[in-house]
This record gives structure tokens, sequence and C-alpha cells, in this order.
């Protein structure tokens, strides 16, 4: 009976003491934990890019096989958009005009074009099913800082959560974690979208009953004082609209503009958000980069 | 039951072969999208092995390792870890049928109890990684791939153990 309890009692010890590893991490940033991760992260830097480069194309093949009908489905929708992206092209420039107004409406600055961008390899996947990250090949020597934004040509994926010498990690905007302030193209709201988890939509929160809000309707970021994210990058376009009567809110429904599957290249901000001015850093010439961020659909 | 030198210094040989796995290699062969958590099914494997409290501090330090990797917050996947080594020192003394295929699904069972158990964590302190059903298919998948799995680490955790087959508790 004695050595049962104290079995137990061994096992409570080793509880209580993840409770306030989990409790630590959550509070504090850029703490011990970050920095052992980064540790971490630079030494295993080079396994992970070897091993990325090895078992890649032999994974492909072994998605191929066992995920093939999935992949022809996706194959055929990705197709289907292409049709559709190509039939809405001269809308895009209208688009943008319309964007502009509004942010100048507004009385904001556009300094997402100021921005220096610096381009980084998608070096490796998660490793569990729980992770919402990805790892790319710049870190803190090529000037990027945690909270950073990331994002594709079609807009934004995340942020930098963790950054070692060579190596940083981009939180996806669908992990759980993700809070950004957005604010409502069409009627200058602003709200707070939260990831939901992987193929999940996000949910915008704080916009007002009377707040004429449609499906389709554009969401960009709000770019408050402090945030991370400038303002105007692209988040994505609002798909569902659930009032909520208690709340006095909405509860709106944002499905990514950025393709989170098979992202190769992408491009993290150089945003400082204390920065009088924006930080211009030319856009660096990485080699063999290619014009898209995801990988083409093939025949 | 104390652990000799060498079967400490072979499991830390095991487990960090198996960590240079999971981190190099298993993510690129997924099965249904996800990915199957090596670590843990040996943690369960090696558990089947050990006392319950020594399972626990086996599981705990696996997972710490994991927790420095993985952008999950620290010290969850130690949790979870820690619970599936103590849950599978517990269960050995427990099961009387040792064959293999005993042994198997016990393995299944406590691997994906342990991938929901994290999930159970994770969503207690406001972080929802997965709907239900993708949590589903992730235990189901754990489970499926443990079954083979067991078999083919058996020759490796009875190399860890050589001088036992049957678990002796204290």
């Amino acid at each position: 009976m004695r050595r049962s309890r104290s079995s137990r009692f061994r096992l409570a010890l080793l509880v209580l003491t993840s409770l306030i590893l989990i409790t630590i991490d959550l509070r504090s940033e850029g703490g011990a934990i970050d920095k052992a991760r980064g540790v971490v992260l630079d030494a295993l830097g080079p396994l992970r890019s070897t091993s990325t480069r090895i078992f890649e194309p032999i994974g492909g093949a072994w998605e191929a096989v066992t995920s093939y009908d999935e992949l022809e489905a996706r194959n055929a929708l990705l197709r289907a958009k292409v049709a559709e992206l190509q039939n809405s092209v001269l809308e895009v420039g209208e688009i943008e005009r319309e964007r502009k107004a509004l942010l100048s409406l507004l009385g904001a600055r556009d300094r997402v074009a100021q921005v220096g961008r610096r381009t980084a390899r998608v070096i490796d996947a998660p490793i569990s099913n729980y992770q919402r990250t990805l790892e790319l090949d710049k870190g803190s020597r090529d000037g990027l800082v945690i909270g950073m934004p990331v994002e594709t040509g079609a807009g934004v994926i995340g942020r930098i959560s963790a950054v070692s010498v060579t190596r940083s990690q981009v939180e996806l905007l669908t992990d759980p974690n993700f809070d950004v302030g957005i604010r409502m193209v069409r009627s200058g709201d602003d709200g707070i979208a939260s990831g939901k988890g992987q193929n999940r939509e996000l949910e915008v929160s704080f916009i007002e009953l009377d707040t004429v809000v449609i499906p389709g309707e554009t969401v960009v970021t709000s770019g408050f004082q402090g945030s991370t994210f400038p303002e105007g990058l692209l988040i994505g376009t609002v798909v569902d609209v659930v009032p909520n009567a208690v709340q006095g809110t909405q509860r709106i429904t944002v499905h990514p503009a950025a393709d989170l599957d098979r992202l190769r290249w992408v491009q993290v901000l150089l945003f400082y958000p204390d920065a009088p001015e924006p930080v211009v850093v030319d856009r660096v010439p990485d080699e063999d980069i290619p014009d898209s961020s995801t990988e083409e659909p093939t025949p | 039951m104390t652990m000799a030198s060498r079967e400490i210094s072979r499991l830390i040989a095991i487990f960090a072969t198996i960590l240079l796995i999971q981190i190099a290699v298993v993510p690129h062969f997924r099965i249904s999208g996800y990915i199957i958590d090596l670590p843990l099914v040996v943690v369960v494997l090696v558990g089947l092995h050990l006392n319950p409290p020594n399972g626990a501090l086996v599981g705990f330090i696996v997972g710490f390792a994991i927790d420095l990797v993985v952008h999950t917050p620290f010290g969850m996947t130690a949790l979870t870890f820690s619970v599936a080594g103590y849950a599978a020192g517990s269960a050995s003394s427990q099961l009387t049928e040792r064959n293999i295929l005993t042994r198997a699904l016990t393995v299944a069972l406590l691997a994906a109890t342990a991938t929901s158990l994290f999930a159970a964590v994770a969503a207690l302190i406001g972080l929802e990684y997965v709907t239900r059903q993708e949590l589903g298919a992730i235990a189901l998948v754990t489970a499926a791939s443990t079954l083979p799995l067991t078999v083919l680490l058996a020759p490796l955790v009875r190399w860890a153990f050589p001088l036992e087959t049957v678990q002796l508790h204290e």
C-alpha cells in the first residue's frame, strides 16, 4: 500500500513539474525556455535540412501511393481555382484600387509596400500532429525577430514564433495561439481574428451587431499601435456570419487567403512596430526562387 | 525494481535514435495526413518492462526532450508521456496474457489514450489544436501504426532489458 502511494506521489510530482513548466512557458516570451529551444533549433537545423532533401521525394512518392484519391481531388480543386483566378484577374486591379481608397479614407498610410522583406525557404514541416509551425532557413543573423509577419504572395500565413541564429519557426495563423487585429475592409470596423486549428477557418470576434458584414468581404490586418503586423496585410475573406444577440456581436468565419499546405518559399516582413519609420531593407537576391510559393498542380 | 546502468545506457541509446528518426524521417511519411508518434509508442513499450514510477520518469524525460523541439506549450509532452509511462507500468502487472498480440493491443490502447490526453490538456488551457473528428483520426492512426511497430520494436526493447522478459514489480 505504501509503495503504491509512493509511486502515485512520484507521478504527481512529475505532473506538477510539467504543469509548472507549461505555466512558465505560457506566461513568458523570450525567456530561458525559448533560448533553449533556439539552441536545439540551431543544433538540429543541418540534420533537418539534410533529411528534408533526402526524404522529401520519397515521402512524396509515399503520399502519392497512400493518398492518391485525396491528391486527385486536390488537383481537381487546384485546377478549378486556377480557372477561377484567370476569370477574376481583371477584378484584382479594381479591388486593389478599392483597398487603397479605403485605407486612404481611414487616414492610414500604406506602410506594407515600404516594409523590407526577407525571402526564406521552408525547410521542414511539423513533427507532431498538434504542432502548427513551419521551420525557415533564416534566423536572427538575417534580421528576423519574434513576432514578424510571414506571408506568401497570396496573404498572411503566420508570424515568427521562435528565432535562433540560423533558423526560425513560423506559427501558422490556424494555430489556436494565433491572434491578430483585423479590419473589415467594407465597414472599416476592427476585430480580432483567432486561429481555430488545422484545416479550420479563422474566427473573428468583437464585430458589433449593427456592422454589415457580407460573405466574400475582404479582411486585412488593422495594424494598431504596438501590433507586430503592419496595416493592410491580406488575411482572407468572410465565408460565414452568425449574429450573437446575447453578446451583441457577430461571429464571423474567415477563410485564409494563403494556402497553408505545401509551402516552399515565404516572405518575412522586416516590420518593427516601435520603429518611427518603416525599416526598408532590399529584397535579398535569393537564388532560384520560384515565382510561386506553393507547388504547381501536377497534371 | 531499479534499473541497472546497462539498461539505462541502452534506453538512452534507443530513445536518442528514436527521437532523431521522429525529427528527421517520420514527418515525411504520413498516414492520411497524420504523423506517427514513434517516441510515444516506445515510451509505452518500455513502460511495460518497468514499474509505474520508472515508467513515468522515462516518459517525462523523453517528453521533456520532445518539448524542446516542438512548438507546443513546454511541458505538455512531458506531462502526457509521464502519464502514459505510468499507465504502461501499471498495465503490465495486470496483463495475464503476455503474447505479442496482447502486448500490441495494450500499447495501441495506451498510445491512443495518451495522444487524446494531450489534446484534452490543450483544450483545458484553451488551445483547441484539432477538431473531435481529427482527434479521432489521430488516435486511430496512432493505434493502427502501433500494432506493427510493437512487433518491429520488440527485439529492440528486449535488447534494453536483457535480464528479464517478464515484468518484476516492487
